[in-house]
C-alpha cells in the first residue's frame, strides 16, 4: 500500500463529458487538496475523495486546502488549467501524496492523485506546494 | 484520440521557520515570465535577464508589503496596551 505516482482519474474523465467540473475562477466549482499518508493506494480507478490515510496534525483539517482556480485555457491542441500555488503554515505533519477532489460535486469526485515521490515533513513550518507552469507542456491538469 | 497528462508539482517544506520573502519572489516570477524551449538564444538572455529583474522588484514589494503589515501589527499591540509583545514583533 503505497503512493504509486500521478494519475488523472478515470472517473474524473467520464464525469467531464457529464459537466460535472467546472474549473472558471468565476463561478466555478470549489476543488480542494487534501495530503494522505504512505498506507493510501490511490490509483487511476479512484473515484472519491476518503478519509481514509488523510494525514492529522497541526493546522491540516480534513479535505485540506481550498485551491484558487485558474481560467481554463489553450495552446495550440491542448487544453488546460492550472491552479494557484497553495500552503500551509505554522504546520507539522507530513505527507506522501495529495488528492485534488471537486468539492462542490455530489459524491467529492476524486479529480487527479498526485505522489510526492518521498515523505514531506514541515515541523513548526510551512508546507507549500507549487503548481507547474501553466502551458501546454507542464500544467497540472491537461487536455491533449 | 485525446489523453489526459498531470504536471508534477513541487513541495518544499521547513522546520521551525518559515518560506522567506525569496521563495515568494521567485515563485511569483515563474507565474509571470516563462521563457519558451525553442527561443532564440539572444531572446533567451534577455529574457532572463528580466526575469532577475522582476525577481527583484517582486523582492524589494514583498519585503515592503511584510514592513508595512509588521508595522500596523505593532501599532494594534500598542494601543491594546501590550507593548511588550509590540517590542518582540518590532524585532523580528
Amino acid at each position: 500500500m503505497a503512493f504509486s505516482g500521478n494519475f488523472m482519474c478515470t472517473s474524473f474523465k467520464k464525469e467531464l463529458m457529464e459537466a460535472k467540473h467546472n474549473f472558471l475562477l468565476s463561478g466555478g466549482n470549489t476543488f480542494q487538496i487534501a495530503l494522505y499518508t504512505d498506507s493510501a493506494s490511490f490509483t487511476a480507478a479512484t473515484t472519491a475523495y476518503t478519509t481514509s490515510n488523510e494525514i492529522s496534525g497541526t493546522n491540516y483539517s480534513a479535505k485540506g486546502n481550498s485551491l484558487t482556480r485558474v481560467d481554463p485555457t489553450t495552446s495550440s491542441t491542448t487544453a488546460y488549467t492550472d491552479f494557484a500555488d497553495t500552503s500551509w503554515t505554522t504546520a507539522t505533519f507530513s505527507a506522501m501524496g495529495a488528492m485534488i477532489f471537486n468539492d462542490s460535486a455530489s459524491g467529492d469526485p476524486s479529480v487527479i492523485i498526485l505522489d510526492f515521490g518521498a515523505l514531506k515533513t514541515a515541523t513548526a513550518g510551512t508546507f507549500t506546494i507549487a503548481f507547474p507552469a501553466a502551458d501546454a507542456s507542464n500544467a497540472i491538469i491537461r487536455i491533449a | 484520440m485525446i489523453n489526459g497528462e498531470i504536471g508534477n508539482v513541487i513541495v518544499t517544506t521547513t522546520e521551525h521557520c518559515n518560506l522567506g520573502p525569496e521563495h515568494w519572489a521567485d515563485r511569483a516570477t515563474e507565474q509571470v515570465i516563462a521563457i519558451g524551449e525553442d527561443a532564440h538564444p539572444l531572446i533567451v538572455d534577455q529574457a532572463k535577464a528580466f526575469k532577475d529583474r522582476i525577481r527583484h522588484v517582486f523582492n524589494y514589494y514583498i519585503k515592503e508589503a511584510i514592513k508595512e503589515d509588521r508595522s500596523k501589527v505593532i501599532t494594534l499591540l500598542r494601543s491594546a496596551g501590550h507593548n511588550d509583545l509590540a517590542n518582540s514583533v518590532e524585532k523580528l
